[in-house]
């Protein structure tokens, strides 16, 4: 990122209304392990579009600075995107798990993490954590040291707690908490 | 090579059909320096051969293995990404198409290898629903007569290398021995004949990738 770094807590700001603007939906929609919400966040509404995509590249770089770490990984291909620029900025090399298995055909993941073992996956948004402990599970079954998962987004419905439970910490750009709902928005 | 994205010996493909050589370029984000040259690369062909006659409105990423290259793309050049989802999600939206495209935007694909073409012409299928499609990138072509299938459905090709040039360079490097040289020079030969035959009568599976993606 060549641009001067403006203040993470402004970034935070600016990512939290861009989600408010562009990535928030509302409805019934269904997690991959059958929690329901009766919003939506899709983060790739966020990072396929330039702006969108330098701040959560910063924002995520903030947080791995402050992390000891080897190597990112993504735990599904809606995170594949930010997980492979990230790692060019921030020279860590990335890999990729989806469904809980190494996408990989003929190399191992435990040669991939010859280089260093302690890996922190970055996750687009979590909902219960499951896809996150999932690609856990895998990183650590080849010799990974998991003990961080960034997330762009938490929609807070349960994966601080099973990750945290499974000895990893989640740390959130964005929380639920954080984002304003169209129908709570205070009317002017 | 260095990264072992190019391995010799006996596989076999999604198809059922056997390669003495298979490449994989879902190893290259493993690398980030690569990652950052083999995006560059594409950026800079991208300048200088399409731009200037074709504007150019999205930048489109075939998952599993073209997405991250295309992101880099994206981001480099700061033109908007797109993507088609391959299985339908069960949560969240079930939207086939990632990203925002408006109708009449020229969409521009950029994925890693072409094999016989099939797997792209699909996802130019999609896409032309959506925008225009004319134009595909790609680091690495198979020569399996992807060139051809691409241009009968009006999608011009453009690869960055053949694959038997990048056979000639290993060998040139002493990275591969010469029997090994002969004999995959001599498969990809036998099955640019075997394409050109068949056209588009065969598997439009995906041959490059040996697992379902």
């Amino acid at each position: 990122m060549t641009q001067a770094k403006p203040k993470v807590q402004n970034l935070r700001s600016a990512l939290a209304r861009l989600i408010e603007e562009k990535a928030l939906f509302q409805g019934e929609f269904k997690s991959p392990s059958g929690g329901r919400s009766d919003y939506y966040i899709d983060m790739a509404m966020i990072f396929t579009e330039p702006t969108g995509l330098e701040i959560v590249i910063n924002l995520t770089l903030s947080e791995l600075g402050k992390l000891q770490v080897d190597k990112i990984a993504s735990p599904s291909v809606e995170a594949d995107p930010i997980v492979a620029v990230v790692g060019i900025h921030a020279k860590l090399g990335s890999l990729f798990i989806h469904h809980g298995e190494p996408i990989y055909a003929y190399e191992k993941l435990e040669n991939l993490l010859s280089g260093g073992r302690r890996v922190v996956i970055i996750a687009d948004a979590t909902f219960g954590g499951h896809t996150v402990l999932a690609a856990a599970r895998a990183l650590r079954s080849a010799g990974a040291e998991v003990r961080t998962s960034i997330t762009l987004v938490d929609l807070q419905k349960g994966a601080q707690e099973l990750l945290e439970r499974n000895g990893i910490q989640l740390v959130p750009l964005i929380e639920a908490r954080d984002i304003t709902q169209p129908g709570k928005r205070p009317t002017s | 090579m260095r990264m072992g994205a190019v391995k010799f010996g006996d596989f076999r493909l999604s198809s059922g059909a056997r390669s003495p050589y298979y490449i994989d370029l879902r190893l290259a984000p493993s690398y980030p320096d690569a990652l950052d040259r083999i995006g560059d690369l594409y950026v800079e062909f991208v300048k200088n051969e399409i731009q200037p006659k074709w504007k150019i409105d999205r930048i489109a990423g075939v998952p599993t293995a073209g997405l991250p290259v295309a992101t880099v793309v994206s981001q480099k050049m700061r033109i908007p990404l797109i993507y088609v989802r391959k299985e339908q999600r069960a949560h969240g939206l079930g939207k086939s198409i990632e990203g925002v495209v408006n109708t009449n935007d020229n969409v521009l694909l950029v994925d890693d290898l072409v094999t016989t073409g099939h797997s792209t012409i699909e996802e130019a299928a999609i896409l032309r629903g959506r925008g225009n499609v004319g134009h595909v990138v790609v680091l690495v072509d198979r020569e399996q007569g992807g060139p051809g299938n691409l241009q009968r459905e009006g999608l011009q090709l453009h690869p960055l290398a053949k694959i038997t040039d990048v056979f000639a360079y290993l060998r040139e490097l002493e990275m591969i021995p010469p029997n090994t040289y002969e004999v995959v020079m001599e498969y990809v030969r036998a099955s640019t004949k075997t394409s050109a035959q068949q056209v588009v009568a065969s598997d439009p599976s995906q041959t490059e990738s040996p697992e379902p993606t």
